[in-house]
């Protein structure tokens, strides 16, 4: 009753976490683009004043400025909302760390909340670069931030996967011994359900040493430390994955 | 001072010196007695009400008003089913190269 339970807890976990993460993945992708198209029109908005140097020129920068300095505040806002949504439905994280982080980047969002504000405010060349730069030096302190926030992603979602294993092994291990079959059978899958319930115990110990492998990196991450996230738990994904495969084999045979 | 070896000196309040004649003592023995047959009866009647309480008949008759549980409980198919789908999501969403956001990489030139 309790495995049944937390499996059914977690398929609508899962599926309620999916559709929350869709809708902001795609608000932050959407802020992107936005963001870029801004830029560009900046740029555009800057080289014509350069070679016109007339007062419309400068009012069309100023104005063009703005709103690209708006639409990068809103690129991160948007972005630590999504880190903050994926990471209050991970699953297996304490209460206390998910409080921990929405504290964190909530700050972060406010931050970023107060910095537009006074850039909607700022009607000046010298008044948006003072804001720039404040935004700049921010910047500074969002990869680590960013790269500790991917770890917990990365990692949680492993152990995710191996409870979400380990529920489905010891149902199916409960299913071949109430099933007709004979003992021979019932020993070979009984012994492949063990071998694999072994296996899946020691990924979880592996997931663990990588939670303290990415917690080095991450004080000192820049935006080309992110790789080291797929290099280092790739290998455990892919025997996550080759144990989802000896359970579809084990269940194989087996009436449900 | 006072002589202690002129017994002329006490002779005249022997009869005060003299130990009182036994009265009957008090019936304390009697009443400790009492209470302690008081305290023996009382436990023994709680114990009676407490093994009367936890007779097998009662329990009895609870295990047949609330039937007990099957020590294991087999998933049902549709339960089976179920997690077979969550197994393929949650693995598919553990997979690292897709569940990194990567931060946006914006510009930090900002010139006028």
């Amino acid at each position: 009753m309790k495995w049944r339970m937390i499996g059914l807890s977690l398929l609508l976990w899962s599926i309620c976490v999916t559709a929350v993460n869709a809708q902001g993945s795609s608000e932050y992708k959407q802020n992107v683009d936005t963001y870029r198209d801004a830029y560009s029109q900046y740029q555009i908005k800057n080289s014509a004043y350069i070679s016109a140097g007339t007062f419309a020129s400068e009012e069309e920068l100023i104005l063009s400025a703005q709103k690209m300095l708006v639409s990068r505040a809103d690129v991160w806002a948007s972005y630590w909302q999504l880190e903050k949504t994926t990471i209050l439905g991970l699953s297996h994280l304490s209460e206390t760390q998910k409080k921990e982080w929405q504290k964190q980047l909530n700050t972060e969002i406010s931050s970023l909340a107060a910095h537009r504000a006074k850039i909607l405010a700022a009607k000046t060349k010298s008044g948006l670069l003072t804001e720039a730069q404040i935004l700049n030096k921010k910047q500074e302190t969002y990869s680590p931030l960013a790269f500790s926030a991917n770890s917990i992603i990365a990692s949680e979602r492993l152990k995710q996967g191996i409870t979400s294993l380990q529920v489905f092994n010891q149902n199916l291990a409960v299913r071949v011994n109430q099933q007709q079959l004979t003992n021979e059978q019932k020993e070979i899958k009984n012994r492949g359900l063990t071998v694999n319930a072994e296996r899946l115990g020691k990924l979880l110990d592996k997931v663990l040493k990588l939670d303290t492998e990415l917690k080095d990196i991450s004080s000192n991450a820049t935006q080309t430390s992110f790789v080291k996230i797929p290099e280092l738990a790739g290998p455990l994904f892919s025997e996550l994955s080759q144990l989802n495969q000896v359970l579809t084999e084990l269940s194989e045979g087996v009436e449900w | 001072m006072v002589d202690i070896e002129d017994q002329s000196t006490f002779s005249g309040s022997q009869a005060v010196l003299q130990a009182p004649p036994e009265m009957p003592q008090p019936t304390q023995t009697g009443l400790q007695k009492k209470l302690t047959i008081t305290v023996i009866v009382g436990a023994f009647i709680i114990l009676l009400l407490v093994a009367a309480l936890l007779s097998p008949t009662k329990k009895t008759k609870v295990q047949e008003v609330i039937p007990s549980p099957s020590p294991i409980a087999t998933p049902t198919l549709s339960e089976m089913k179920q997690q077979i789908i969550q197994n393929d999501q949650v693995i598919q969403q553990a997979n690292p190269e897709e569940n990194i956001t990567l931060p946006p990489e914006v510009d930090m030139e900002v010139d006028f």
